[in-house]
């Protein structure tokens, strides 16, 4: 049997609610609908509304692993949902045990001794009793660690003995047939029932974090929704268009998800007043898809990228490669002394960055519209100790182009089942007034403000 | 938030309650029915995680899946 870890009643709490892929301006048009009361009335309740930029990639693994960490990738380690294993071309999936810097809520539970940041350093010393946390769903926290409290893994969590600290919580998620994603396979094929899932997974996620937040002593609450970034992936075209056959669907599940905040923020204040921290952010945007561009058939088509029709993944670059690109808009150079089938020496990596930017630049639709929106160098964006392991180049779209880094594709354009995609500069933050962002924030930012709150 | 008539009662001695009372003063628990609940869910639990353990191919494959519903693979 574990012992309990005795926990100080402490009087700062903090519940942040985590919706997943939710952009700002869909709230905001929402909000002047009248489709979200009780987000309203927080807006409008010592809270202001924030546009806020994403990680880079923006994507959910990146983007939530730099909101827990308060670092940049280049500290945290994490570039996407996939990586290539050192000096290969195996495709890995990075996981929480690659995360290279502690989340905020174990430097809050005094767990991070051992496991130090730049995020980190600045808040160690001040922290003088540990604070328990109960964290639900957060994105790439899978297998589960230890924390002074309870937590849960989001996605991408496969096995849900895995996915609990501690393994005692594991018998109350199976009783009550706990689902940690719903399985969008199914939009693919059938888009009722897929929805059909997204609301009853969206159920079972609410009576959790209802249970969690009733009956467990805590000090910070975090607790993410997934179901809006999949909702969203499938159906983002019923957002804003009244006669869409899902839209009035859309609404409802952006009325539950509104009801399910007002009720947690209403029993958040009622326990520990109006000073009590509130937060509810996005780990990224969304906005309506008009072509997926897939990366590597540009790439193969400029002369950058040459592969094997057999093999698996990334296991198909041949001789001749000089760059490749991976899932969103990353692209790697395939230097000599990274890669076993190298073509790039390292004085060549500037002309040849510079030579892939403009290539880039000149990416047209079918209509003539340009594609790429910015191009970043690893060295503009990254700094930290893990670098190195960056891409050489990440790509950021207009609006409507959805790079993808799949390497099978026919042509550069196409679509598919998608109908939304990620957007880096449309993530929402609402916080309360009076923090001083060093202007738009960004996902690293809302940890220092929930830090601050803390220790001040 | 959750119904409460989901619950039953359970009856222990008195003596217990108050030793246990005692031994929850000063902590994050809000009552002795609070640390119970807590304690014999550990004790409900019988498996052990396994610390730093690699995913299995398995796991893999249906991580590939995933993301491949979602269209980042």
């Amino acid at each position: 049997m574990r012992l309990f870890k005795k926990t100080a009643h402490h009087d700062k709490k903090a519940l942040i609610i985590g919706i997943d892929g939710v952009p700002y301006t869909l709230i905001r048009e929402y909000l002047d609908r009248g489709y979200l009361p009780n987000l309203k009335a927080i807006v409008g309740h010592g809270h202001e509304i924030h546009q806020m930029n994403a990680s880079i990639p923006d994507i959910s693994s990146v983007s939530w692993t730099t909101f827990a960490t308060g670092v940049n990738p280049a500290e945290h380690g994490i570039y996407g949902f996939t990586a290539l294993r050192p000096y290969s071309y195996a495709l890995s999936f990075p996981n929480a045990s690659d995360v290279k810097a502690p989340p905020f809520w174990n430097i809050l539970g005094k767990m991070a001794e051992g496991n130090a940041s730049t995020f980190s350093l600045r808040y160690h010393k001040k922290i003088l009793k540990s604070r328990r946390s109960i964290i639900l769903n957060i994105p790439h926290t899978y297998p589960a660690y230890p924390v002074n409290g309870i937590l849960i893994s989001g996605f991408v969590a496969i096995d849900l003995e895995q996915a609990v600290f501690p393994a005692s919580i594991h018998g109350y998620l199976k009783e009550i047939d706990y689902l940690i994603d719903v399985d969008a396979q199914k939009a693919h094929h059938d888009k009722d029932e897929f929805l059909r899932d997204l609301f009853s997974c969206f159920a079972t996620r609410q009576k959790v974090v209802q249970h969690f937040f009733q009956e467990e002593p805590w000090d910070l609450f975090v607790a993410c929704v997934t179901e809006t970034d999949r909702l969203h992936h499938f159906f983002f075209d019923a957002a804003l268009d009244e006669g869409h056959p899902y839209h009035e669907a859309f609404v409802r599940f952006y009325r539950e998800l509104d009801a399910f905040i007002g009720d947690m923020v209403a029993a958040f204040r009622r326990e520990y007043g109006e000073d009590a921290f509130l937060m509810i952010l996005s780990d990224h945007g969304f906005t309506a898809l008009r072509h997926e561009v897939y990366i590597n058939s540009f790439l193969h088509e400029a002369g950058f990228l040459k592969l094997n029709p057999d093999g698996q993944f990334y296991e198909r670059i041949e001789t001749g490669t000089r760059a490749f690109g991976m899932d969103p808009g990353r692209i790697y150079i395939n230097y000599r002394d990274r890669y076993p089938r190298g073509a790039v020496d390292k004085k060549e990596g500037d002309r040849l960055t510079e030579e892939i930017k403009e290539a880039l630049r000149s990416l047209r639709d079918p209509a003539g519209t340009p594609v790429i929106d910015r191009i970043y160098a690893r060295d503009e964006i990254y700094r930290g100790p893990l670098a190195e392991q960056a891409p050489d180049l990440v790509c950021l779209p207009h609006d409507g182009y959805d790079l993808k880094g799949k390497l099978e594709s026919a042509g550069i354009f196409g679509r598919s089942v998608f109908t939304g995609m990620h957007t880096w500069h449309d993530a929402l933050c609402i916080a309360p007034q009076g923090i001083a962002w060093d202007g738009k924030p960004s996902i690293a930012d809302p940890a220092d403000a929930i830090m601050r709150y803390f220790t001040d | 938030m959750e119904d409460k008539r989901e619950k039953v009662t359970i009856k222990i001695p008195k003596p217990l309650y108050a030793n246990l009372k005692e031994i929850i003063r000063g902590t994050g628990f809000n009552s002795v029915t609070d640390f119970i609940v807590y304690v014999l869910r550990d004790i409900a639990s019988s498996h052990v995680r396994a610390e730093g353990e690699p995913l299995t191919k398995d796991e893999i494959k249906l991580i590939r899946e995933r993301l491949k519903s979602l269209g980042y693979l």
